[in-house]
């Protein structure tokens, strides 16, 4: 587009008439440019908070802009359930469902759980009640109290209407960037950011806050709510993840255990949901399955900070140690093969009827050349699993097993 | 979907360094010359701009493609960040691209394996994997994947098109590919002896 | 006046209607002649989505727009057809839930197909869109015991989008107006055009027989019933069941 050449300013060689049209322009596009910022100020005070929903019955009001929030959350749960991604599990959905609906009985059939196949430690709510949890943090979690922690805690930003404030107060900070931007680059996108941030902050520690208040109005044991957020801290720190302080989200991981432990430090002790068994037999599948998906995607440190622990290892069933020795050779640090093979002869010994420990301890032989052991596990093996689906890479070992043993092809 | 169709030329644009061009002549050489394939006489190929990719599709690669990829050991699989070495087992490969595949998105990350089994590309041992996944509006995507290590790098021959209708009417093509795959006579590092004792050699220790 | 020019100029890209394009890729229906043209056609429930942009560039579908245009669009289609005696518009209430079922998953394959035919004929390069002039796209025969059953010929899977700017998006694209008078140059943010795309399929043969589409930019958007009704007539105006000349390209 051709520039206007009576931008170019020199005033000295242009007419007087020339030089009060320019300045009257200059004054008109600077009164739109405060106008335009005066309205997006005023856009950001406005977007105040809202009362969260006194109970279910209230959900018959949401409106408007809401109820646009709510419609993006049924297409996105449209969107898991054809994705294959939801764990189909009734028992284990019902479960779950049953301790957010002690927590908050007044929204009973209208706040639903659903568990995503994730081996992520996440967990989020939609603005349409809708709570989802992935199966890697239900299978981290050590009891029904914990469970409770947390989802108090999505609850919560579902009936404090988080998720709709988040939506409107980040259009409004996005908009007043833009326009601020417009002008004058730069430092409006760091208030607006920096805003924008600080409102979901707040939200966080309000959802602790309230979440807290709801698993003790339940009679759960208050004091296992901070070892939910040292579940994550060890995470991260296995999986050497940085975790964000500045612009983050979440208040830093440290700070919740902290904040926790302060509004517990006033309540006895005491309190349902700690029982380790009762959800251990709960979560033995998921935890299972967790531990092949997460293996599967090769996440052997994560395995390992669920594994390494001999109590945690002991929740699970006999053949625990065979995932433990998958998680050692998937890690593939100095020394690591010899705890593989240790702990797959501790699976063999403690579940004698798991195949996958032979096979994993037949490949091991194989590849420090002991074949006549490796033919030994690797027969078990398919005598166990004769359906085994990777039947056809054995029987390529055993082909080689045994014409190095001297036995037959 | 605007936006989805927008992209994914977006991305087809810039991702090419080669402009496409119909196949006339089924014979294709890798852009480092390191192999050979005959792709189908008819579809249009192209590379990708890091010349690490030939790929090849008859109607567009939102429907049926074929890609050939040369990845260095080290890179092999970018998105878990593992690398390759050359005395892998074939089994221990396919657990790498399984991984891989499934890392992409959280579609993948539900995928199911129908099958994974020892295979041979091009006389190097390797593996073949076929599995499946639902995308965003529920239809299912089915992939297989060929994969072998050198002394150098990963190669794949992969196959991708929706279940219904694209992944049997193409599955031939994608088989003749496959076939047709060659290592460049430089590029032929085995370790010495026969087939077999590639598998596990370079696992002696 | 250079700046007054230069203002309306800015203004009328922004806010004047009506620059459209339509482009329509016709196969076997215009290049066999003898070749019948279906006559009982399936309205497979459009895929419309209006989305809203505010003035930070975030997107969000509002589904009531979607649900308005969509259900706007149906009804577009079927009082054309009965008008012009194109063909007769059949609805999907007829089916049973197994066949709905199967008429959902070749709506998603058929998402892939149009989006492919789409990418092509736009496509820069020569060899994509030789591929597109070719047209045997096709969704398979799977749907042809849905033909039998239910007696029909071909499924018309109409799809669309529209991203309307807030009115914060406004008031961002008025400044962008006034800046435009310093700088010489619009500075706001864009406008995006309504989309809309329609292709027939024989369900014996899933043969994509015609597919046309149609981008308005301006002011026209899909909440408007009017605009619905008006961008679904222009499509199918390049249907070879309802005009006799062929390959109706602008």
């Amino acid at each position: 587009m051709r520039r206007n050449s009576a931008l170019h300013l020199n005033s000295s060689s242009r007419p007087a008439s020339v030089r009060a049209r320019t300045r009257t322009r200059f004054a008109f596009a600077a009164r739109c440019c405060l106008a335009a910022l005066a309205v997006s100020c005023a856009v950001v005070a406005a977007a105040g908070r809202v009362a969260p929903f006194p109970d279910g019955a209230a959900l018959a009001q949401v409106s408007g802009n809401e109820r646009r929030v709510w419609d993006q959350g049924d297409e996105a749960a449209g969107q898991f359930a054809r994705g294959g991604v939801i764990y189909e599990s009734e028992a284990t959905t019902a479960y779950v469902q049953g301790v957010l609906d002690r927590l908050f009985p007044e929204f009973q059939g209208h706040m639903r759980v659903a568990i995503l196949k994730s081996a992520q430690l996440n967990a989020f709510a939609m603005p349409n009640g809708r709570i989802y949890i992935n199966e890697g943090l239900l299978a981290r979690l050590n009891n029904e109290a914990q469970l409770a922690t947390l989802l108090g805690h999505e609850g919560t930003h579902f009936t404090h209407r988080h998720g709709y404030q988040s939506e409107e107060s980040v259009k409004d900070n996005a908009a007043f960037a833009t326009l601020g931007g417009m002008v004058v680059p730069l430092l409006p996108q760091l208030v607006a950011v920096s805003s924008m941030y600080g409102f979901s902050r707040q939200m966080e520690t309000e959802a602790d806050v309230e979440g807290f208040a709801r698993l003790k109005r339940a009679g759960y044991d208050v004091h296992e709510a901070p070892r939910v957020f040292e579940h994550l801290i060890a995470e991260i720190k296995a999986e050497d993840i940085k975790e964000p302080f500045f612009f983050a989200t979440h208040p830093k991981l440290a700070d919740r255990v902290e904040n926790m432990k302060k509004l517990s430090a006033g309540v006895a002790s005491g309190g349902s949901g700690t029982s380790v068994a009762d959800y251990s037999s709960r979560m033995t599948q998921v935890r299972l399955d967790n531990l092949e998906h997460m293996l599967s995607m090769g996440r052997a440190k994560s395995a390992l900070v669920m594994l390494g622990d001999p109590d945690r290892r002991a929740q699970l069933p006999p053949q625990a140690s065979y995932y433990l020795g998958e998680a050692y050779r998937l890690r593939g640090q100095e020394g690591d093969i010899k705890l593989a093979e240790q702990a797959y002869v501790q699976a063999i010994e403690a579940a004698p009827e798991f195949a996958p420990s032979y096979r994993a301890l037949g490949v091991l032989r194989l590849k420090v050349n002991h074949y006549a052991d490796a033919q030994r596990y690797l027969d078990r093996y398919l005598e166990l699993a004769p359906e085994a689906p990777d039947r056809k890479y054995v029987e390529s070992y055993l082909k080689i097993a045994r014409k190095k043993a001297g036995g037959q092809p | 979907m605007k936006q989805m169709l927008t992209l994914v030329f977006v991305v087809l644009l810039c991702a090419c360094q080669q402009m496409p061009e119909r196949v006339d002549t089924a014979r294709s050489e890798a852009p480092d010359k390191s192999y050979t394939v005959d792709l189908p006489v008819g579809w249009i190929k192209q590379q990708t701009v890091d010349k690490r990719s030939m790929l090849a599709s008859r109607d567009g690669f939102l429907l049926e493609f074929v890609a050939i990829t040369k990845r260095p050991l080290k890179e092999a699989f970018p998105k878990t960040k593992k690398a390759a070495t050359p005395d892998m087992l074939p089994a221990e490969l396919a657990e790498l691209e399984i991984a891989e595949i499934k890392s992409q998105d959280q579609f993948t990350a539900a995928l199911s394996v129908a099958e994974n089994e020892p295979a041979e590309i091009g006389g190097q041992e390797g593996f073949q994997v076929r599995l499946s996944y639902k995308n965003i509006r529920g239809l299912e995507i089915q992939r297989v994947v060929d994969g072998f290590a050198d002394k150098s790098a990963y190669y794949q021959v992969e196959f991708g098109a929706p279940t219904l209708y694209y992944f049997d009417t193409y599955y031939p093509d994608f088989q003749k590919v496959l076939a047709s795959f060659r290592l460049s006579a430089g590029d032929k590092k085995t370790t010495g002896g026969s087939a077999q004792s590639t598998f596990l050699f370079g696992s002696v220790r | 006046m250079p700046s007054l020019r230069l203002a309306l100029a800015l203004a009328g890209a922004l806010i004047a209607g009506c620059a459209s394009q339509s482009t329509s890729i016709s196969k076997t229906l215009s290049q066999q002649a003898e070749r019948p043209l279906p006559h009982r056609i399936l309205l497979a429930e459009p895929d419309i989505r209006v989305h809203e942009v505010s003035a930070g560039e975030l997107v969000e579908e509002v589904h009531d727009w979607s649900a308005k245009a969509s259900a706007e669009a149906t009804k577009s289609v079927e009082t054309l057809a009965q008008s012009t005696s194109m063909f007769e518009a059949v609805q999907p209430s007829k089916l049973t839930d197994a066949e709905r079922a199967t008429l959902e998953q070749y709506s998603a394959l058929y998402a892939l197909v149009s989006g492919s035919a789409y990418l092509a004929s736009h496509s820069p390069f020569g060899a994509w869109k030789k591929r597109a002039a070719d047209f045997d796209y096709t969704l398979g025969p799977g749907m042809n015991s849905i033909a039998d059953s239910a007696k029909l010929d071909a499924v018309v899977f109409i799809v669309g989008t529209d991203y309307i700017s807030s009115s914060s998006r406004k008031a961002a694209m008025a400044l962008g107006i006034a800046l435009g008078l310093l700088a010489g140059r619009y500075v706001g943010p864009e406008s995006k055009p309504a989309f809309l795309s329609a292709g027939v399929v024989d369900m014996r043969t899933g043969e994509l027989l015609w597919y046309g589409t149609e981008l308005r930019h301006g002011s026209d958007d899909l909440r408007d019933p009017a605009v619905v009704r008006s961008l679904v007539d222009d499509l199918f105006k390049t249907y070879p069941g309802a005009v006799k000349t062929t390959d109706a390209k602008k």
